[in-house]
């Protein structure tokens, strides 16, 4: 969909047309919040954060992909947040005593998969945010642009500000990292789907 | 055959493969070797499983609707512990503050390079004298030296010297000005004739012992400082050059101002 329009109303003050702008990108939004942040509650503050900061200087953007330019808005409203939390944990203790059940809703695709199939799912959702988490936080970043966001690493590197060497250097890096984590738990591999399933050696069955 | 570091330095390759981020070339070698080589076939096989498991993710759905109020938009703080917009304002205020600042360094570095640029034409100025004038200033100076060194000489004299060794300037021009101000700067004594005071400004009485320094005749130069007699007196020179403080000054207000402005606009979100 074509943003350019509520982009232009936006710039010139319009808060309806830029809202529509938060309705059509704030599950990418969040969803790219909580990959980085791991929880719902800091996903949800720092989106939030995002679209405010979005709104503020909405006159910088100047063309490109709109959705690229909120996503960098949104990966510095998490860091910003995160150094918060290091900087406060007790701040992170709240976070997680208010986030003990957090398991976000998933915008489902697939037609009613079964209970089974969907608890499942979400484990492995689960999994596969444990080890993200377990990255740093650059390369988390960058693995799950080019991974869950389908962005080439020509848009991360703009997205991200750093060389195109650089993206490719994390992607390699935190991709390898991730599968070794699936492969360290007998557990992890027993969710992966069945034409994902992998050997103790990591090699694909 | 290929070893285990080549393979290490492959995976980059590898990624960059599964994404789709080698062009034709790269690919076509890429898949020559992989083909022929089973460890990166299974580099492969494991790499795309993880790329995979996270692509299949589905997006999130967002808990509630992040949608801005009017009232948010205001410039009201909404969310705590983020910034809110300065309102109109404090705009203003927050730019008259930085402007100001910089205008003020601004002032500042221009002061300190008048006064270098002042003392650079007397430098300039001393240098260019006509070589008989120079000669004739030269015993004044040597003689302002020789005082400093003795620590003798009257009271009148040392200051004079002390301001032009002081300086390290060994003009004859700047000598005059040191004259010119000790002449003001001691008017409770009963004042000489002009040239009896350039005598003794720049011909102090020589410790005993020692052979008077021949003294020139008064020129041109020194009756033309007797005027600047009636200026008030001027603060005794430092030892450091006169724009290096405000230089200092002027530099550390601008970084400060520089540093202050980069800060406020990150805060901001900027």
């Amino acid at each position: 969909m074509d943003d350019r329009p509520a982009v232009a109303l936006a710039q010139s003050g319009d808060v309806a047309a830029f809202n529509r702008l938060v309705l059509r990108h704030q599950d990418a939004v969040y969803t790219l919040c909580y990959r980085l942040t791991g929880n719902s509650h800091d996903a949800a503050d720092a989106a939030q954060e995002a679209f405010f900061s979005a709104f503020r200087h909405i006159a910088d953007f100047r063309g490109g992909v709109f959705r690229a330019w909120l996503l960098r808005i949104a990966s510095n409203a998490c860091h910003d947040l995160h150094r918060t939390r290091k900087r406060r944990p007790a701040d992170s203790l709240d976070v997680a005593r208010d986030s003990e059940d957090d398991t976000p809703r998933q915008d489902v695709e697939d037609d009613d998969p079964g209970p089974e199939a969907e608890a499942l799912r979400l484990e492995l959702g689960g999994v596969i945010q444990r080890g993200l988490l377990t990255l740093a936080e650059d390369q988390r970043l960058a693995l799950v642009l080019c991974d869950q966001h389908g962005y080439d690493y020509a848009a991360i590197a703009e997205i991200t500000s750093v060389e195109l060497g650089t993206v490719k250097s994390r992607i390699n890096r935190a991709r390898r990292r991730l599968r070794d984590f699936l492969l360290s738990d007998p557990e992890y591999r027993e969710l992966l789907p069945e034409r994902y399933r992998l050997s103790d050696s990591g090699h694909a069955l | 055959m290929t070893t285990e570091t080549e393979h290490a330095s492959l995976s980059e390759e590898l990624n960059a493969y599964l994404d789709g981020q080698l062009d034709a070339a790269a690919r076509v070698s890429l898949e020559r070797h992989v083909n022929g080589c089973g460890v990166c076939q299974e580099e492969v096989r494991s790499l795309r499983v993880a790329k995979n498991v996270l692509k299949i993710q589905p997006m999130l759905r967002a808990p509630r609707a992040f949608t801005l109020s009017l009232d948010s938009t205001a410039g009201a703080p909404l969310l705590v512990g983020t910034t809110a917009p300065p309102s109109r304002w404090q705009g203003w205020l927050i730019w008259g503050w930085r402007l100001g600042s910089l205008a003020s360094a601004a002032c500042l570095l221009m002061a300190a390079l008048a006064r270098g640029n002042g003392q650079a034409s007397l430098w300039t100025n001393s240098r260019n004298v006509a070589p008989e004038a120079a000669f004739n200033q030269a015993p004044a100076n040597k003689s302002a030296e020789t005082n400093t060194a003795t620590g003798a000489g009257q009271a009148a004299g040392a200051a004079g010297s002390g301001s032009a060794a002081g300086q390290g300037a060994p003009s004859g021009a700047l000598a005059s000005r040191a004259e010119s101000r000790d002449q003001v700067a001691a008017p409770q004594v009963a004042a000489p004739a002009p040239q009896v005071a350039q005598a003794r400004a720049t011909q102090p009485a020589p410790p005993s012992g020692q052979p008077p320094v021949t003294q020139p005749a008064p020129t041109a130069d020194v009756a033309a400082v007797s005027p600047r007699q009636q200026m008030p007196a001027e603060p005794p020179a430092s030892p450091v050059p006169a724009g290096v403080p405000w230089a200092g000054a002027g530099v550390t207000l601008a970084l400060g101002s520089a540093a202050l402005f980069f800060l406020n606009r990150r805060v901001q979100g900027g």
